[in-house]
């Protein structure tokens, strides 16, 4: 177990089972230091947990932790590495916070303004400047969009070839180009979770493969089929702007 | 934010482009900036604006490298600077390299920096919109309506002989 923390910059690198026991502490169902423990000392050597409470740097995260207006969890296939990342997230209207894997098995906390939450996204799904994709959107049923997000690259590469083949159709002209398929390419998702104003639970979900060269291409899942759409980065930066803007907004 | 409504033609710097009419403008404020333009006052916060800047370009240094150095400058110049996307458009005949950009600054917060770059008659042009990043999807089809509208002098264009700002 290791906990890392940088006061000038608030930034925090523990596993998860030192995460879990600072939030109990921030919300104060486990007063410092009578619970003690090997958490809670790594914490406090690591200056996160000063005096028995968090340090000042993390408090704002910590209640958008504890009492968040919706959460966040992304996830990020990247075909290139072979690598799963997952990150977590909490929104409230002071404070967003976000808890990233990190390569070596820690995780990486992270408090920022929501308004800030879009860009930190983004340097995280690496998006940016891509080709403008130059075919028609493609219609496949819902069932093999899972594919496109499987762990085996073998599966997420045959999943591709069915989305760029249709409905077991042969391409036509405006099907995805091979480069889709030729592999280096990055698939995620963000998806979004709050409670609507009538106590239901409501949400959103931005699903993007980034197959590079090829372009980005948006995936949209209806009822019992999905559509992946070709898109800019420009397109796909609204949409994240929009989905942060509307999860505050449905409060 | 508004639809463009007026045409605003700079008096000697030989480009035209529509504007919010209500936006505030001040023309030459320095030399190479030919043209701020501000949203009203509404308050508080970032007020979305628009600025031309034309500089004189060293001769046979075309577009794509003027902005390929432009994108280090920016990088090395603005805080949390992310390149979100960059294309090449044709603008009424003219090539335009088109850049899209988040950068924040601590007084201001995040803004979303959009760019339109273009040459004409040995100048660089440069039209840049930029707005709070929580409000740019709102602005974004705003912006593309005044870059699209953003005409030069010369061959590709129709205005007045430039001079330089």
């Amino acid at each position: 177990m290791a906990v890392l923390f940088d006061d000038r910059t608030g930034r925090l690198r523990l596993d998860q089972a030192a995460f879990d026991h600072l939030v109990v502490i921030a919300a104060g169902l486990n007063p410092w230091p009578e619970s003690g423990g090997a958490p809670a000392a790594e914490l406090s050597a690591a200056g996160a947990v000063p005096d028995g409470r968090p340090h000042p740097r993390l408090s704002a995260g910590l209640r958008a932790v504890i009492e968040p207006a919706y959460r966040l969890h992304l996830t990020l296939l990247d075909d290139r590495t072979g690598r799963l990342k997952a990150g977590d997230g909490w929104i409230d209207d002071g404070a967003a916070a976000l808890l990233l894997d990190l390569p070596d098995g820690l995780r990486e906390f992270v408090t920022l303004h929501p308004a800030f939450l879009p860009a930190a996204l983004a340097r995280v799904v690496r998006l940016g400047p891509r080709p403008r994709p130059r075919w028609e959107p493609v219609r496949l049923p819902a069932g093999r969009v899972a594919g496109l997000f499987a762990v085996d690259p073998a599966v997420r590469r045959s999943a591709a070839a069915d989305a760029a083949a249709g409905e077991g159709e042969t391409p036509g002209p405006g099907a995805p180009p091979p480069a889709i398929l030729a592999g280096g390419w990055r698939a995620w998702r963000v998806e979004m979770t709050w409670t609507d104003p009538g106590g239901g639970p409501a949400g959103d979900v931005l699903d993007v493969v980034d197959t590079g060269d090829a372009g980005l291409c948006l995936v949209e899942l209806y009822d019992a089929e999905a559509a992946l759409w070709p898109a800019t980065a420009t397109a796909v930066w609204r949409l994240l702007i929009r989905m942060v803007s509307a999860g505050l907004a449905e409060r | 934010m508004g639809v463009a409504a007026i045409i605003y033609r700079h008096p000697v710097a030989g480009f035209r482009l529509p504007l919010p009419p209500d936006w505030e403008r001040v023309e030459d404020a320095r030399p190479g900036v030919a043209l701020i333009a501000v949203e009203p006052d509404h308050g508080g916060g970032f007020r979305a604006n628009v600025v031309v800047t034309a500089e004189r370009l060293p001769p046979g240094l075309d577009l794509d490298a003027w902005q390929d150095g432009a994108d280090g400058l920016l990088r090395d110049a603005l805080a949390d600077y992310v390149l979100i996307d960059r294309e090449r458009l044709d603008l009424d005949g003219r090539d335009v390299v088109r850049r899209l950009a988040h950068h924040a600054h601590e007084d201001t917060g995040p803004i979303t920096m959009e760019q339109w770059a273009m040459v004409g008659g040995g100048l660089g042009y440069t039209l840049t919109a930029s707005v709070a990043t929580p409000e740019y999807d709102a602005a974004a089809d705003a912006f593309a309506g005044i870059a699209w509208g953003f005409r030069l002098a010369g061959p590709a264009g129709d205005g007045d002989t430039p001079t330089e700002p």
